[in-house]
């Protein structure tokens, strides 16, 4: 383990961000983060900002995982490209902008402990980098890339994908995000990220059920084809940005692999020929049945039958534009409310299971799904103890009273708080030998009354 | 709490000398590591009571360097606060409560003065115990009052939580050189 000043140092210099870049995102001064580096003494809630700026939690960071910590790299990735003559696509991540990222690759991290702690398989996703060497505007790049994917996860060639969620989180044990509203910034449609497991992030805005599959392909081109990409470190966070965004050449030649990757896995080219030998396939109609088969939107029904059938660019505009409006049938990929958040869906069912297998404390489940200590964990499936707020009203109080004191300049140490019969509460206060000097009475609500001297 | 006494931490135990010295006690286990052949009764003899109506921990938070202060207020932020000391390669000295501090030890716990005095007309007194380091999830706590058969002290977050008083505890960074883990 480092210590914590070292630690941020470290991280710091593998990110390749200044001081002040750094305390921009931690809420710090560039002479507040150097205090830091140096080994000032500082509080947990600052250290907590430190870790998140490079998507960690404390103890990672302390780990040294910075250096291998997608975030980082990501930063100096960043970096490279917002110092050259033309803004990047990672430019976005500006350094002083906060995207969300950090929370969802924390979540990663948290559930990656979760899943050890329940002895639970890790993700294994075979790196078919090596299968595929790209080629500078390669049209077919998406359909040899879907070819190869669904071969080598045994999927048919031609067969509809049933569900995308199915695949990627119970087939492949790629744990999926979906984040809430204003946890991510609106601009990123999803992310993925390979360490210290691949996982996957699914922004609130791709949540139609064929919007949701087409980022879940996206992603999975990333994971299975991109890990090992000349035009980046190995592994390392992807981000699917909204469309405006100007990207460098070989991230948006990555982006674009993953797009036609996506639309070709989910209509593969050879499955259209079949759907619709003998059959007219340039029409809304056939658009539309497109669609409704392959549970994707009209836009990329309308590019696959045009690619596909090679037809002309006028004929691809009026297919966009004409036809009834439908949407596709695939509740396999619906994504529930209850699911949506960085720190509930299959986030919150791990830390669950881990809390009634004992494998976790009460503490660590509420600190890794935010909920207060005087709040009770809302499931049905908890008892009532595990479910309880952590503390009693007394030991609440007690707390509250020893930072009143602390305040106040009271170096007396706050004891046992009890219930009194007339309403309220009494504690009793110490010395710093442990020696009973002291009482403090509390009002009902637990407001200070009187302190008195023995 | 679960006793392992079969962790390296057993030896850094002292038991405190008189009723009254377990933070005399405690300092003196952990600034007895910074020091190479520093003896810990010595040290505990030279801080409990040296200074007639100054109590040990503002004696040697005051004069010792590496020792600091650090809020204790038994949420969430503390125990991320006290891992990343421990991580760090420090120990930590807290305040406990007497009576549930007592009703968490395993059984069997036991020491030449018998249990902890925890009456009173309003709860227990206080006490002070160590914290030397992390094991997985848990805290390894030394408990000065009690013979070192089985410790050191396995204490979840949770039920450190339910212990502490509130007040700060006391750091005591590691000597120079590599943590000591």
């Amino acid at each position: 383990m480092l210590s914590f000043g070292n630690a941020l140092s470290g991280a710091r210099a593998a990110a390749g961000l200044t001081v002040e870049e750094l305390g921009r995102r931690c809420g710090l001064s560039g002479g507040e983060v150097s205090a830091l580096e140096a080994g000032q003494p500082t509080t947990g809630a600052v250290m907590d900002r430190c870790a998140l700026a490079f998507g960690l939690r404390v103890d990672d960071l302390q780990r040294g995982e910075a250096e291998h910590a997608d975030l980082a790299m990501l930063f100096k990735r960043s970096r490279a490209i917002t110092a050259g003559p033309r803004r990047g696509a990672l430019a976005m991540l500006e350094l002083d902008e906060n995207l969300g990222l950090s929370r969802f690759s924390r979540s990663v991290w948290e559930l990656y402990d979760l899943l050890g702690a329940l002895e639970q398989p890790l993700p294994q996703l075979p790196d078919l980098s090596r299968q595929w060497e790209a080629r500078p505007q390669d049209q077919r790049a998406g359909e040899h890339l879907a070819r190869i994917a669904r071969r080598e996860l045994g999927l048919t060639p031609d067969g509809p994908i049933d569900s995308m969620r199915r695949l990627v989180e119970k087939t492949l044990h790629i744990p999926v995000l979906y984040s809430g509203e204003d946890e991510v910034d609106p601009r990123i449609h999803g992310a993925s990220l390979v360490h210290p497991m691949p996982a996957v992030l699914v922004a609130a805005n791709r949540l139609r059920p064929w919007v949701t599959r087409m980022t879940l392909a996206h992603e999975l081109c990333h994971l299975l084809f991109h890990r090992a990409s000349p035009v980046t470190d190995p592994g390392g966070l992807s981000v699917n940005a909204g469309e405006g965004w100007v990207l460098d050449g070989a991230h948006e030649a990555r982006e674009q692999e993953a797009n036609a990757f996506a639309a070709a896995f989910l209509v593969p080219g050879y499955a259209l020929r079949q759907l619709f030998q003998g059959q007219r396939h340039d029409t809304p109609g056939a658009v539309k049945r497109v669609s409704q088969r392959f549970g994707v939107g009209r836009k990329v029904a309308v590019n696959r039958v045009v690619d596909t059938f090679e037809l002309s660019s006028a004929r691809r505009q009026s297919l966009l534009q004409t036809g009834e409006e439908w949407v596709a049938d695939f509740s396999d990929d619906e994504v529930r409310p209850s699911e949506c958040g960085l720190q509930q869906g299959v986030l919150r069912a791990r830390a669950l299971e881990a809390l009634v297998a004992a494998r976790i404390t009460r503490t660590r489940a509420r600190s890794v799904l935010g909920i207060p200590d005087d709040q009770p964990i809302e499931d049905a499936g908890l008892t009532d103890d595990l479910a309880a707020p952590v503390l009693p009203p007394e030991r609440r109080l007690g707390l509250r009273l020893q930072r009143l004191l602390e305040e106040q300049g009271d170096e007396r140490i706050v004891g046992e708080v009890v219930r009194i019969e007339a309403g309220g509460y009494e504690a009793s206060l110490h010395d710093l030998d442990g020696v009973r000097v002291g009482m403090a009475t509390l009002d009902a609500e637990g407001n200070l009354v009187d302190t008195k001297h023995a | 709490m679960k006793s392992a006494p079969g962790r390296g931490e057993r030896q850094l135990h002292l038991l405190q000398s008189q009723p009254g010295s377990c933070q005399a006690a405690c300092l003196a286990m952990a600034l007895a590591q910074r020091v190479a052949g520093a003896a810990p009764r010595e040290i505990e003899a030279r801080l409990h009571g040296a200074h007639e109506r100054k109590h040990p921990i503002n004696t040697v938070g005051s004069n010792e360097p590496g020792v600091r202060y650090i809020p204790a207020d038994g949420d969430d932020e503390m125990v991320q606060r006290f891992r990343a000391e421990l991580n760090g390669g420090a120990m930590l000295i807290v305040h406990v409560l007497g009576s549930p501090w007592v009703a968490r030890l395993p059984k069997g716990v036991t020491g030449p003065r018998g249990p902890l005095a925890v009456s009173g007309p309003s709860g227990g007194g206080i006490h002070s115990v160590l914290i030397a380091s992390l094991a997985e999830q848990e805290f390894v706590v030394l408990d000065p009052w009690y013979s070192n058969d089985l410790q050191p002290l396995l204490v979840s977050d949770d039920e450190l939580r339910q212990v502490v008083t509130g007040f700060r505890a006391v750091v005591v960074e590691p000597a120079a050189g590599p943590p000591r883990r």
